[in-house]
């Protein structure tokens, strides 16, 4: 019913409208875009030369978190208005807006605005809060039981495919263990999306389950993309243990680790990361490996005690893998941490490179451990040796209590800040930092030639050379950039001719990080544009 | 929340439908190769809040024999300019210069209201083809300019200004 009359009032209020034909226009808004104000805002107001309804709305802060969000409304109005918690921090702020005109036209777009006092504002850092958030130990936590129970589902799921050949004996030693794992492991991913959406949204951890803000704030996130892959997997997992054929199963078991796998490119620092490409690659191999290793170890340690006989086949089989799967999952979390870190003096001095050390020494006992296990104590066991069983039984245990440590470490990593994306106050003094440069073409033959500098912390500038297609430096009417991102709608900055062909715009909107699309609108003449478009990334 | 989902579903449907309402575009969009047409540009609004002084309309490559068709309250200009494809006048000569744009200024088009701009041209022999009329609206503090082409393969629809486009069919 109250949908019929929505559609009803919408018709009509359309109906009325529909000799207009004419699309919004964004008068004015309050803050202006570019302003600097002394006190927070209570809230940003958009104000448009025809009756509009919001369909998507936010304000983001400068690290990229989203601080007001507006619902889709009703209501036909000429003002749309999203309302800011109190107590801003100092910094700057993007709000972006989406409304749909009487005509069924959509118009979009984005104003930056900063609180504080002069130019500085801007650089004010809002990247990571004064007191710590209570859902950063709440995710953390969530995630290191996470990553426990994925690794003895779906390692256990690898080491049932690669090591035990799915035989039905093991399959059905290893289903409880296993079973349970699985759906841990989902309830956990499940919870991870709401942890998640509590943090972007900063809701009361008490109000989680009341309100559904937290929720679908996680769900559009990368996390809930990864979470609900990585339900899926688990899934498939838990239906694979529950049937009897082999070859069914053995096709479920494969499907259900790749899935879980494959969610962790999803989300997390590799979603972000300057090269997405070779980063996803390296998290997938790490995952896939570190899944395999960690999750064998409690399978093969049963095997030893319960089925002493096969067991030390079992354990030479998984040592031949390892081998190789422990050399990828080295090299790929070198190409990571190197990528993360960059510099080496990183590693003593943040809260990230610490616990990655701690990482690495518990790995390299690891290792250690899994050397002694393959070239002294299995030969042992192979030629019955006495007590090789208990030794061997041991240096399992101790590698499994390790490997809890690796995860609980990894589950920490993830909530903090890479060194390579700390706000470059951090690295105050290194002056002018020389960014990305992009040759860009457009279908006539004019070339541009984008480049993105750091002036300074939260600040970025522009500069575009534009070449027609004998490569002369082209000057243009007017230049403008527009920049935007997955969660910005476009906002529009026009450029400064500084030399013949050269255009510049300087300005903190793209300190914000992350992958922008970048838009050079150069109108030649009055009847000709010339556009040219590039992806770029920014490192916080 | 669904409430909202479904508004703004909705919406976006309208959108797809009533999209063009907003821009400047031809009346009648297909027309025969080598043949006369009448090109009315219907203009549904000035600039973002202002009127509309000026029509200025850069015409395609190939169109010959233009014709603009006088409006009261405007006055009428055209540019000549070299033609980008001479032509021969059936009389043995060729042709190399001819109007490449028309202007309706000294006027005004408030922007809640619509109007009509129109031409008489000859189409090149060029079937299968679009050729795109430029159109740029100027007012007392802003332009509008409805010059953005698609890109190679691609249609109109994407774009935010597009530029008005005319089908040409093969003759019939």
């Amino acid at each position: 019913m109250k949908l019929w009359l929505l559609t009803a009032l919408l018709l009509a209020a359309l109906a009325a409208a529909f000799d207009a034909g004419a699309h919004a226009v964004l008068l004015s808004t309050q803050p202006a875009d570019g302003a600097v104000l002394r006190e927070p805002p209570a809230r940003v107001t958009f104000s448009f030369n025809e009756p509009v309804q919001l369909i998507d709305g936010r304000v983001l802060d400068g690290a990229g978190r989203v601080r007001a969000s507006g619902a889709p409304g009703v209501a036909l109005g000429l003002e749309t208005t999203l309302d800011l918690p109190a107590g801003l921090a100092m910094g700057g702020y993007i709000a972006t807006y989406r409304v749909v005109s009487a005509d069924g036209h959509p118009v979009s777009g984005s104003i930056a605005f900063a609180v504080g006092e002069g130019a500085a504002a801007w650089q004010a850092p809002t990247a990571a809060p004064a007191a710590q958030s209570p859902w950063d130990s709440l995710i953390t936590v969530n995630r290191a039981i996470y990553l426990v129970a994925m690794a003895a589902a779906a390692g256990g799921s690898l080491y049932l495919l690669l090591v035990a050949g799915n035989r039905d004996a093991v399959r059905r030693s290893l289903r409880p263990m296993m079973f349970h794992a699985a759906w841990i492991a989902g309830a956990c991913a499940l919870l991870a999306i709401g942890f998640q959406g509590g943090l972007l949204v900063e809701a009361d951890p008490v109000a989680l389950f009341d309100t559904t803000q937290a929720w679908r704030q996680g769900l559009a996130s990368t996390r809930g993309t990864a979470s609900c892959t990585a339900m899926a997997g688990f899934l498939c997992l838990m239906i694979a243990l529950l049937l009897p054929s082999r070859r069914a199963s053995g096709v479920l078991l494969a499907t259900g680790a790749a899935t879980v796998i494959a969610s962790f490119a999803l989300a997390g620092h590799a979603a972000s990361a300057a090269s997405p490409a070779a980063a996803t690659v390296a998290w997938l191999v790490h995952a896939g490996a570190a899944a395999f290793w960690l999750g064998s170890l409690k399978p093969l340690l049963t095997g030893l005690r319960a089925a002493p006989e096969t067991s030390p086949c079992a354990l030479r089989r998984f040592s031949s893998l390892a081998v190789v799967m422990v050399c990828s999952l080295l090299v790929a979390g070198a190409v990571m941490a190197i990528a993360q870190i960059q510099d080496p003096g990183a590693l003593t001095t943040t809260g990230y490179g610490k616990v990655l050390l701690a990482k690495i020494v518990l790995v390299a006992s690891m290792l250690a451990l899994a050397a002694i296990n393959r070239f002294c104590l299995l030969p042992r066991l192979e030629l019955k040796a006495p007590g090789a069983r208990e030794q061997l039984a041991t240096s399992l245990l101790v590698e499994i209590v390790l490997g809890i440590g690796v995860l609980i470490a990894a589950a920490v990593l993830s909530q903090q800040v890479p060194p390579s994306r700390l706000p470059a106050a951090a690295n105050a003094g290194a002056g002018e930092r020389h960014g990305a440069e992009h040759m860009l073409r457009d279908d006539k033959g004019r070339s541009a030639r984008l480049r993105i500098d750091q002036t300074r912390a939260g600040e970025h500038r522009l500069s575009v050379n534009l070449a027609d297609p004998t490569g002369k430096p082209l000057d243009a009417m007017e230049v403008k950039a527009e920049l935007s991102r997955v969660d910005v709608e476009p906002l529009s900055r026009p450029m400064k001719r500084t030399s013949p062909g050269e255009y510049r715009y300087t300005g903190p909107e793209l300190a914000l990080g992350g992958r922008w699309q970048v838009r050079i609108g150069a109108l030649i003449s009055d009847f000709e544009q010339a556009d040219f478009s590039a992806t770029i990334s920014i490192p916080r | 929340m669904k409430a909202g989902l479904y508004t703004a579903a909705l919406g976006a449907a309208l959108l797809l439908a009533a999209h063009a309402q907003a821009h400047v575009t031809l009346e009648i969009q297909e027309a025969s190769a080598g043949s006369f047409y009448k090109a009315t540009l219907k203009v549904p609004h000035g600039c973002e809040g202002q009127p509309m002084v000026k029509m200025r309309v850069q015409l395609p490559d190939g169109v010959t024999n233009v014709k603009p068709q006088p409006k009261p309250g405007w006055k009428l200009a055209t540019v000549k300019g070299r033609l980008g494809t001479p032509y021969d006048d059936g009389h043995g000569r060729m042709i190399t210069e001819g109007i490449r744009e028309v202007v309706w200024s000294n006027g005004r088009l408030p922007d809640d209201q619509y109007d009509e701009f129109a031409m008489q041209v000859r189409l090149p022999d060029a079937p299968n083809t679009t050729l795109h009329f430029l159109v740029v609206q100027e007012c007392p503090k802003g332009v509008n300019r409805w010059i953005e082409l698609p890109e190679a393969g691609k249609t109109s629809r994407d774009l935010k200004h597009p530029a008005p486009a005319l089908r040409l069919k093969p003759k019939s």
